[in-house]
């Protein structure tokens, strides 16, 4: 229990134990039946007041005061703690009074009454009356084992053949006390008096008290002039003369007494009328229906605060639970109040504050139905049904002032004897009219309900409130003579569960089947750490792990190396899943092992790339020297000759020179071919300064030579070695054939490079080497030698850009 | 002991609680210290003197709160005579001979009740 009620409780307790002063000195007519003793023994009881009774008969001997009671309440109470003496003054005998006014039949005891088939009635239908008079009939039908069920089925077949009513009062035959028939005659009645012959009980009349009691002398006498028999036996006139069959109750016939009488007003509603068969039937039934219904109701609230998830439902739900356990209280409160004053009256309006609030909390359900639960605001259309219900509960309180709504004698028997007032009525229709709303609301809103479900049970429900109204105008008992109060809260129970079970609210159930079937480890856990639900494969959750979780829910912790846990919170407590790494823990060792194992390979490859990068330098250094070689070969054989005949020529100046120019032909050509593997065009200016340097060699062999380069750009080295060779054949050919001088021109025109040379002498005899002349066919181009009149010129004309571009 | 269980603890503080754990190592489960709150975990450094200061307190209760974890790991974890490995209560036998961790005592074939079940 919250602390916060703990005052509320104790105020409560401390309110409730309170309780009146014993003051005494006073005498009570508690049992019906005992006022005419009552009033006869006042005078000799001095020091006392005669006063109605309050409370119930052991409350007030309890205070100290004189109560007038019969014995078969008298002697139970003693045997149980309750009154220390007993004084019995007056005996009171069960009998027939039969009006001779009205019937002339011979009745001469219960069974005769049975055939004479006379309309009987019991002179009062207190429930001590109904004990006295069903001890009676017990007694007188079967003396040695009387039994409760022969004389309700005595009194069932009267009810069934002649007619037999607890409040029959004007009935020609009356089930009565004797005094009371006498004093009717008194006063002017025709009661022939009974005593049945199969017999009957006579019971005592006198005081219980606490406290020892004095009484002045000249009471029996006083008891005889009012009209009352004298315990002893003596009876003043009036009664009938033989008392035989009259049999008074001694020592333990009490406990069968009451054995055989109680709860008789029950028994006799049920069995004999057969009435309240489907509602409480006496005083102890209302209390305790009252008490297990607000018991079964707070329950109700329990599981569907335990099942909802939305907030302003739950408060919904609360606010229904304790209206009607409220109005049950109300009405268990009003059931204790022994008069009829006004706190009972007002507790009879206070009803109206329950009934009436209940519809309006319908209707406030049905409206939030399809609301975001953010919306926490009252809705506009909901002011109304609230001020009239607020405007309705003032109307009825108020009732004493206007008399609109309830309309009664003021100071008379209000409670049973009353009308309603328009008032009444103009309330019940607006509370009527929001009921209709709630329902209209249900059924719109289940209509629109994805799920059969949803849509079905609003329908049943009205359906079920519809064959209610129906039968209760029809007045069949199951409806007719059911509490209407219980009928209202089980209604209002039923219009929740099926917006409940409509799927119109989301509910919390079928949590336990949830975790039982999920896939994941999850873990709900309370607040103080302990396991509420968990599913199958999920571990418990240690004492360290939820310290540390609560610490910072926030951060995700290892439970072990395989295991993750992830927690968020909750309403009171946390949710923990755990998620399984073993996984991603495999994967990751699995891709390090490959990397590892990548890492090596990789390392091999690259020394084994190394050693073959090495391997293939070397290799293709050889290669590229082999060529080197074949290619120079016939250049430095020629140059060797050349050399050789050098001690024995005249004009070694000359020869000198041309050695020197084949020389210097061979170091371009290695520069070229070394260029041609490194795949790089050769610049134009290194091309001119390589045919420069021919020509200045040239002039040192006597030849006169001029070569000029317009080429800029740069050139492929095929092209441009195909240009030096051809420029060096050329200067060859003319040293040889002193064709002084030599002039020479590159260009480019039109996507080819011409190359032309002018000599001075006759190019009849001019052959270039073969392999020179299949290079330039082999690029697309040609070599020719041409007439200029006066002069001859040689051109070789090759595409520019090379092999690609012939 | 005392020193086996510092070397086992493992650093699981943040900037605002300083908590430790220990593993088992049968189970291989954790277990995690009770967290201690920094106490400026709340105040922001302004400067750079003040965040420094921040760091030596942050080190200096840091320090205490392993110690305090290293003494409220030796109420739960205990050492097996055998195998020398650090064991939880959950794992660790009392044995009627001597205490063993659970897969010693398996191994030995001695029956015992955990300390904690």
């Amino acid at each position: 229990m919250k602390k916060r009620w703990l005052p509320a409780l104790l105020l409560c307790l401390l309110l409730s134990g309170c309780s009146a002063a014993a003051s005494g000195g006073y005498l009570i007519s508690a049992a019906e039946g005992s006022e005419a003793y009552s009033e006869a023994l006042l005078p000799f009881l001095p020091g006392y007041a005669l006063r109605d009774g309050e409370d119930t008969l052991y409350a007030e001997v309890a205070r100290g005061n004189a109560v007038a009671c019969f014995d078969v309440q008298a002697v139970p109470a003693m045997t149980r703690g309750v009154g220390r003496y007993w004084y019995p003054h007056v005996t009171a005998t069960v009998v027939l009074a039969v009006d001779r006014t009205r019937t002339d039949a011979v009745i001469t005891g219960w069974n005769s009454l049975m055939e004479s088939g006379v309309p009987a009635g019991m002179s009062s239908f207190s429930v001590i009356r109904n004990m006295l008079a069903m001890g009676a009939l017990s007694y007188g039908l079967d003396w040695k084992t009387p039994t409760k069920q022969d004389a309700l089925n005595y009194l069932e077949q009267l009810h069934q053949n002649g007619g037999f009513e607890l409040d029959g009062s004007d009935a020609p035959v009356l089930i009565c006390l004797d005094c009371e028939a006498a004093a009717w005659n008194r006063n002017g009645g025709n009661y022939e008096i009974i005593v049945p012959e199969e017999g009957t009980l006579s019971y005592r009349i006198g005081l219980l008290s606490d406290v020892p009691l004095t009484l002045e002398p000249g009471l029996d006498e006083a008891l005889l002039s009012a009209g009352l028999p004298l315990a002893g036996g003596e009876r003043p006139p009036g009664f009938p003369a033989d008392y035989r069959v009259a049999r008074t109750l001694e020592g333990k016939d009490y406990d069968r007494f009451l054995a055989l009488a109680g709860d008789s007003s029950r028994d006799l509603r049920r069995q004999v009328f057969h009435t309240r068969l489907y509602t409480t039937a006496d005083m102890r039934e209302h209390i305790l229906s009252a008490l297990l219904i607000a018991a079964v109701i707070l329950l109700w609230k329990g599981t569907v605060s335990h099942r909802m998830i939305r907030h302003d439902v739950r408060r919904v739900v609360v606010m229904m639970s304790w209206l009607m356990v409220g109005w049950l209280l109300l009405r268990l409160l009003k059931y204790q109040l022994p008069s009829e004053g006004t706190l009972c009256r007002m507790c009879w309006y206070g009803y109206y504050l329950f009934q009436l609030a209940l519809p309006v909390a319908l209707l406030y359900l049905t409206e939030i139905l399809d609301r975001a639960e953010g919306k926490k605001r009252l809705m506009s259309p909901l002011w109304p049904p609230l001020v009239v219900y607020i405007l309705s509960v003032g109307l009825v309180m108020t009732n004493d002032l206007h008399q609109l709504v309830f309309r009664f004698v003021p100071g008379g028997s209000w409670a049973s004897d009353y009308r309603y007032g328009p008032g009444f009525w103009a309330i019940m229709a607006c509370s009527l009219l929001f009921l209709a709303f709630a329902l209209w609301n249900l059924l719109r809103k289940g209509s629109r309900s994805s799920s059969r479900r949803g849509r079905i049970l609003p329908l049943l429900f009205c359906v079920g409130l519809l064959a209610y109204l129906a039968a209760y105008i029809q007045r069949v008992p199951l409806a007719w003579e059911s509490d209407v109060t219980v009928n209202i809260c089980i209604l209002s129970v039923l219009f929740f569960e099926t917006v409940l079970h409509g799927g119109l609210i989301p509910v919390n159930i079928q949590y336990q089947r949830l975790f039982a079937s999920a896939p994941i480890s999850l873990t709900l856990l309370d607040e103080d750490g302990r396991t509420v639900l968990s599913s199958p494969g999920a571990r418990p959750i240690s004492r360290s792990v939820w310290q540390r979780l609560r610490t910072d829910i926030q951060q995700p912790l290892l439970r072990d190396r395989d295991t993750q846990l992830h927690a968020i919170p909750v309403r009171s407590g946390m949710a923990v899943w755990q998620e399984d790494l073993s996984q991603i823990n495999r994967l990751r060792r699995e891709i390090q092992d490959v990397q590892t194992r990548l890492e090596a390979a990789n390392t091999l490859l690259r020394e084994e790339g190394e050693v073959k990068k090495r391997l293939l330098t070397a290799e293709t250094n050889r290669a590229l020297f082999e060529q080197l070689d074949r290619d120079m070969e016939r250049r430095i054989t020629s140059l060797v000759r050349l050399i050789e005949t050098l001690p024995e020529t005249e004009q070694s100046k000359g020869l000198t020179a041309y050695i020197t120019l084949c020389l210097c032909h061979i170091k371009r050509r290695c520069n070229l071919f070394f260029l041609a593997r490194q795949g790089e065009p050769l610049p134009g200016d290194e091309l001119s300064m390589y045919l420069d340097e021919l020509a200045e060699l040239a002039r040192y062999a006597g030849l006169q030579t001029l070569i000029r380069c317009g080429q800029k750009e740069g050139l492929e080295i095929r092209s441009a070695s195909l240009c030096y060779d051809f420029a060096f054949e050329t200067i060859a050919w003319a040293l040889k054939e002193k064709a002084s001088p030599l002039m020479g021109y590159l260009e480019t025109e039109d996507a080819r490079l011409v190359f032309r040379f002018l000599p001075g002498g006759d190019p009849g005899r001019w052959q270039f080497s073969e392999d020179l002349t299949a290079a330039v066919t082999a690029l697309g181009g040609q070599i020719v030698c041409k007439d200029l009149d006066d002069a001859f010129g040689i051109c070789m004309t090759i595409p520019l850009g090379g092999e690609a571009c012939g | 002991m005392t020193s086996l269980l510092s070397s086992h603890l493992e650093d699981c503080s943040t900037p605002q609680y300083f908590c430790f754990s220990v593993r088992c190592e049968v189970c291989g489960e954790y277990w995690y210290s009770s967290s201690i709150p920094f106490s400026k975990a709340a105040q922001a450094a302004q400067c750079r003197e003040k965040k420094e200061l921040y760091d030596a307190i942050y080190q200096r209760e840091k320090l205490r709160a392993r110690e305090a974890a290293g003494q409220e790991a030796r109420e739960r974890f205990s050492q097996c005579p055998v195998c020398r490995r650090l064991v939880c209560d959950a794992c660790f036998l009392i044995c009627d001979e001597m205490d063993l961790c659970r897969e010693c005592a398996g191994r030995m074939q001695e029956f015992g009740e955990p300390v904690a079940p």
